[in-house]
């Protein structure tokens, strides 16, 4: 098995827990609350799939993996009285997220900007949002809430605006958030295939 | 004959109204003076208020929050907290500012302590966790999904389309059919000598109502152990969102709302299925219209057993269900002991 294959194999069942472990383990249930199963379940190919070096080979067939998983945890936001449009609105661009970092990330290894795009996928991708959970965490409770420019930028990273639905137990629309989380991904694909040394 | 055993059997494992004589919405008046964001009115264990939203500098305002008192007689003073503004100084003046100016009168449990002991005491309808599970042949489809999607993973059309067909699978096997009962039951609790009744509305973990609503009602909780939060959003300009509800969430137990009523509240509406106990015997009745006599006894399944345990014997009980809902999920119930069918 080549090395995208596995890591797609470790998002794969990572995705699946939140939706698998409910019904074979109860008190997961319970642990999850009201935390939206399909954000979650969308958070660990987010994670992984626009990471340097993840998906050199046939993006989009790696990309396709994550729908099964992201359909079920569809239906079960949907049965714990979820509305269907923004549950839909958060699939469609979380598929879409996934497919533009994919495409980047494969980008980024032919045409050999690997180390411009990991700097900047290093930076918009975990890096925001692990900036202010750190900031938060460690200031807290004498600094309160990190910076508002920070809030909103740490949003448009795509780990972060999925964390924030997880959180959320009504989930909007496309929002700015959403449309911010798009274009990092969109700008990560532009950064990646740009002209540059071609892969030996 | 075996209905009744079954249910005097039944009858201990139904919860019983707690004793307490306390209100987990209990009202009271806090001033505050901005910059103040998200306000945490706190009752230690026992819960909070939380008001997410921020007030601005200069602005001030006076706000009803309801609070999670036990013990009537011993409601303490909450400790008040807030998260200051980015870049304020949590020293100074201008960090904004609350205070608790006190409790108000606890009407609505005034008004449920008048009613009669019997009534009162009335078990209290049983509500559990709705947890929607991904159906076993759905999660079953999810492996096969991963296996097919990684030999076809070279060949995008392919896979895609695989993927494609999969979900929708995995969605067909694994929607949620029909409604999740129990989500939210209300019972209307009369007695035939009682001048009022008693409207309980039971839901699990989470209860919404607005102010006004709240201050009818008295919110107890199944389990003593469970701490209460209400949030509800403080909305720009300092004013309390327009037509906003609070949220109570309590981990791990129901939360009954209970509001005093008038007689003959439940008698307007038209049962989808009645029950009747006479000399100690229940007999299913069919559907009710109000205004008709009551139906003879049909044959039918016995009344569910929390609504039959824990009544007064000696007396007749009348058990129905509502036709209609008010919402998915939603079930109303009534109960009035003492029954007389006044158009026989």
């Amino acid at each position: 098995m080549d090395r995208t294959a596995a890591g797609a194999s470790i998002a794969w069942l990572i995705s699946c827990a939140p939706v698998a472990l409910p019904a074979v383990w109860h008190p997961a249930e319970a642990a999850l609350g009201e935390s939206s199963r399909l954000a979650l379940a969308a958070l660990p190919w987010l994670a992984w799939i626009g990471a340097p070096g993840s998906s050199r080979t046939s993006p989009l067939g790696t990309a396709a993996l994550c729908v099964p998983p992201l359909a079920a945890a569809f239906a079960v936001d949907a049965g714990h009285g979820r509305a269907l449009v923004p549950l839909a609105i958060v699939s469609g661009a979380a598929i879409a997220m996934v497919v533009l970092l994919g495409l980047a990330a494969r980008g980024a290894a032919a045409r050999g900007s690997d180390r411009i795009y990991a700097i900047a996928w290093l930076l918009l991708v975990p890096g925001l949002p692990v900036l202010r959970a750190s900031l938060e965490a460690g200031g807290a409770p004498s600094w309160g809430a990190a910076p508002r420019w920070l809030t909103f930028l740490s949003g448009a990273s795509p780990i972060g605006w999925a964390w924030s639905g997880c959180a959320s137990t009504t989930p909007e629309g496309p929002g700015a958030g959403t449309w911010a989380a798009l274009a990092v991904c969109a700008s990560l694909l532009a950064l990646a295939v740009l002209p540059g040394r071609a892969a030996p | 004959m075996i209905a009744p055993v079954i249910l005097a059997w039944l009858a201990p494992l139904v919860p019983l109204a707690p004793v307490a004589n306390g209100n987990l919405a209990r009202w009271a008046d806090v001033e505050i003076s901005g910059p103040v964001r998200d306000l945490v009115i706190s009752l230690g264990s026992a819960g909070e208020a939380r008001l997410a939203g921020e007030l601005l500098p200069g602005e001030r305002q006076r706000i009803a929050v309801p609070l999670p008192v036990r013990d009537a007689s011993a409601a303490v003073a909450p400790q008040i907290g807030w998260t200051p503004s980015a870049g304020a100084d949590p020293e100074s003046a201008g960090r904004g500012s609350a205070r608790f100016l006190g409790y108000r009168e606890d009407r609505a449990s005034a008004r449920i302590e008048d009613l009669p002991p019997g009534l009162r005491a009335r078990t209290r309808p049983p509500i559990g966790p709705v947890e929607p599970r991904l159906r076993a042949a759905s999660l079953a489809l999810l492996p096969a999904c991963l296996v097919v999607g990684l030999l076809l993973r070279r060949r995008s059309g392919a896979a895609l389309l695989f993927a494609l067909v999969g979900s929708a699978a995995v969605l067909f096997l694994g929607w949620p059919r029909g409604a999740q009962p129990g989500r939210k039951l209300v019972v209307l609790e009369t007695d035939a000598g009682s001048a009022e009744g008693l409207e309980v509305t039971a839901t699990w973990e989470r209860a919404r109502a607005s102010q006004a609503e709240l201050e009818d009602r008295v919110v107890e909780s199944s389990n003593d152990a469970a701490r209460i939060v209400w949030t509800r959003q403080l909305g720009s300009g300092g004013e309390l969102g327009p037509a906003g509800e609070w949220t109570a969430t309590a981990r791990g137990s129901a939360l009954w709302l209970l509001r005093a009523l008038a007689r003959g509240a439940g008698r307007d509406r038209a049962l989808a299925e009645t029950w009747l106990r006479e000399d100690g015997e229940w007999t299913a009745r069919g559907p009710w219209r109000p205004g008709q006599p009551l139906p003879p006894p049909v044959p039918g399944p016995p009344p569910p057993g929390w609504l039959a345990a824990g009544l007064p014997q000696g007396i007749p009980v009348l058990v129905g269900r509502a036709a209609e809902r008010s919402g998915p999920g939603e079930e109303l119930w009534v109960r009035e002991t003492g029954f007389r069918d006044e158009r026989r």
